[in-house]
């Protein structure tokens, strides 16, 4: 892969672009950008958080880069870089089976097909910027310890058996924590 | 919010929890159903906390959060039953005389299995549940269970330090190699090599004690600092020894120090944090005394200068590399 480049945080495009062919061109432009500054680092960190596949961590990083392209447009998206790892972070945690069994029995008893699989759009995160926004600032409140077992838990797809293996840390106390992490974050919700 | 809807949230995190845990099982599954399908109310709290869920997976700074998480780790090891746990063989029992007061945690009461492997070329301490702190130098492999009875941990492989904590009820129980320590709160290093078990005590009063289809056969008390070898059937090797805890524990503060060490214990020891462990190909050599000393991490510069030092050499045989005698 090429040389590393810096991973360019706001490469926003210009949203008043004058026609459709030239936004497509731009948007073609920015994700060749990502990929040349962003591919080594983003599959160096797929390989840590979920290993070494299957499937590749390469292969996941480039899924993301086909649906950022299959992506009708990428104008309402601040940070490039970011909604990158979103995609395939994503992505990532659905080659977890229990992830996938649990969120498929949620979707069918919710009746609600979202719930199965998260379709990250820059629709749907222009929707949600808000709670997204109130979310991130809550998780800043978090002790490390609740940081670290909500993001083991939710974003590396880890069993509490598997967290309790690699910290020591009892099943009781990871239920617990995530408890109060999860509790305070919805408090977050609300008040906003 | 009215006290339903509270009470409605909670129950709604705590299934949340519940169902994140592993994939759910079909009682676990009716279970919720029969809980989600309640009323509206209950379908929308559960709604609500598993919309937060997902709103986590689309946060901006996921890259940020995800930085210094550890790598990921395969650890797909077998099943340990209850029944292994209990039909081992008892052939060395340790009872600790004194100990010092640490604090620990009420027993689970959930009886689990746990396993452990920790990585090579590094320290790793980790915190059982009971409140207990095991340090493993490079990589070992152990499970642990803790019951309303005892805690139970099965040694696989490697060296590891307890620190254990005091519960005069929960007597803390040690299998490994054919052994069996039971200690209630002291600390301690035991070291499994393929035939061997050395139990070397830094703090506290332990009687070892050797068995031998539930009679004893051997005997011995050993305070701090005193260090006691057994093979694999639990029989003592030799009496028990003094040994400097400084030296022998230095791993413990992420250093290695040898001073008139023979070569076959260093070996032992840098093996844990080499890249590629070395054998001695030579007999004769595995008395030579050694001194050298260095962090962990310089393992492999240690190795260089203690071969230097002592004109010797290794040899690449096949996968192997081997230490034998300068040519």
């Amino acid at each position: 892969m090429n040389k590393a480049e810096p991973c360019p945080d706001n490469l926003l495009l210009n949203p008043a672009a004058p026609s459709t062919s030239l936004q497509k061109v731009r948007q073609t432009r920015l994700i060749e950008q990502l990929y040349h500054s962003c591919w080594s680092s983003l599959c160096t960190r797929l390989r840590k958080l979920y290993g070494n596949g299957p499937p590749d961590p390469q292969d996941i990083a480039q899924d993301a880069f086909t649906k950022l392209s299959q992506m009708d447009s990428l104008q309402h998206v601040q940070n490039p870089k970011a909604f990158l790892y979103k995609v395939a972070i994503n992505l990532g945690l659905r080659s977890i089976s229990h992830v996938i069994k649990t969120r498929e029995f949620l979707a069918e008893q919710l009746d609600d097909p979202d719930v199965a699989m998260h379709n990250i759009s820059p629709e749907s995160q222009l929707l949600q910027q808000q709670q997204l926004h109130a979310l991130q600032q809550a998780m800043t409140a978090l002790t490390d310890k609740q940081r670290d077992i909500l993001i083991r838990c939710r974003i590396q797809g880890q069993t509490y058996a598997n967290i309790a293996t690699q910290t020591g840390w009892s099943l009781a106390d990871i239920s617990r924590q995530l408890n109060s992490a999860l509790a305070h974050l919805a408090s977050s919700q609300q008040q906003d | 919010m009215t006290e339903q809807q509270k009470r409605l949230d909670t129950e709604a995190r705590e299934w949340l929890i519940r169902l994140q845990e592993a994939a759910p099982d079909a009682p676990l599954k009716a279970q919720f159903s029969r809980w989600l399908n309640q009323s509206d109310a209950h379908k929308q709290a559960f709604s609500r906390i598993d919309r937060l869920w997902r709103q986590l997976g689309l946060l901006d700074n996921l890259e940020a959060l995800t930085a210094n998480q550890p790598a990921a780790k395969p650890l797909k090891q077998p099943g340990v039953a209850l029944a292994t746990w209990l039909g081992m063989a008892a052939a060395l029992l340790i009872v600790v005389l004194g100990w010092q007061r640490l604090p620990f945690s009420a027993p689970v009461t959930v009886a689990q299995v746990q396993h452990f492997a920790t990585p090579a070329k590094m320290n790793t301490t980790l915190t059982l549940e009971d409140g207990s702190q095991v340090i493993s130098a490079g990589s070992a492999r152990f499970s642990y269970l803790q019951d309303t009875q005892q805690r139970l941990l099965q040694m696989h492989q490697g060296t590891l330090y307890f620190d254990v904590a005091h519960n005069a009820e929960l007597p803390f129980v040690i299998t490994s190699g054919g052994s069996r320590v039971q200690v209630l709160g002291t600390a301690f290093e035991i070291s499994l090599t393929h035939n061997q078990l050395r139990l070397s005590v830094q703090r506290g009063r332990v009687e070892m004690t050797a068995l031998d289809k539930g009679k004893v056969v051997q005997k011995a008390q050993l305070t701090a600092g005193q260090q006691l070898v057994a093979d694999a059937a639990g029989h003592f090797l030799g009496n028990v020894q003094t040994f400097d805890s400084r030296q022998a524990l230095s791993w413990l503060q992420g250093r290695l120090e040898y001073d008139g060490t023979p070569l076959a214990d260093v070996v032992q020891e840098l093996n844990r944090y080499l890249s590629q462990p070395v054998e001695i190909d030579a007999d004769n050599l595995n008395t030579l005394l050694i001194t050298a000393s260095g962090r962990i991490d310089q393992a492999e510069q240690i190795l260089q200068g203690l071969l230097l030092a002592n004109d010797l050499q290794l040899e690449k045989r096949q996968a192997r590399l081997l230490i034998k005698p300068l040519e």
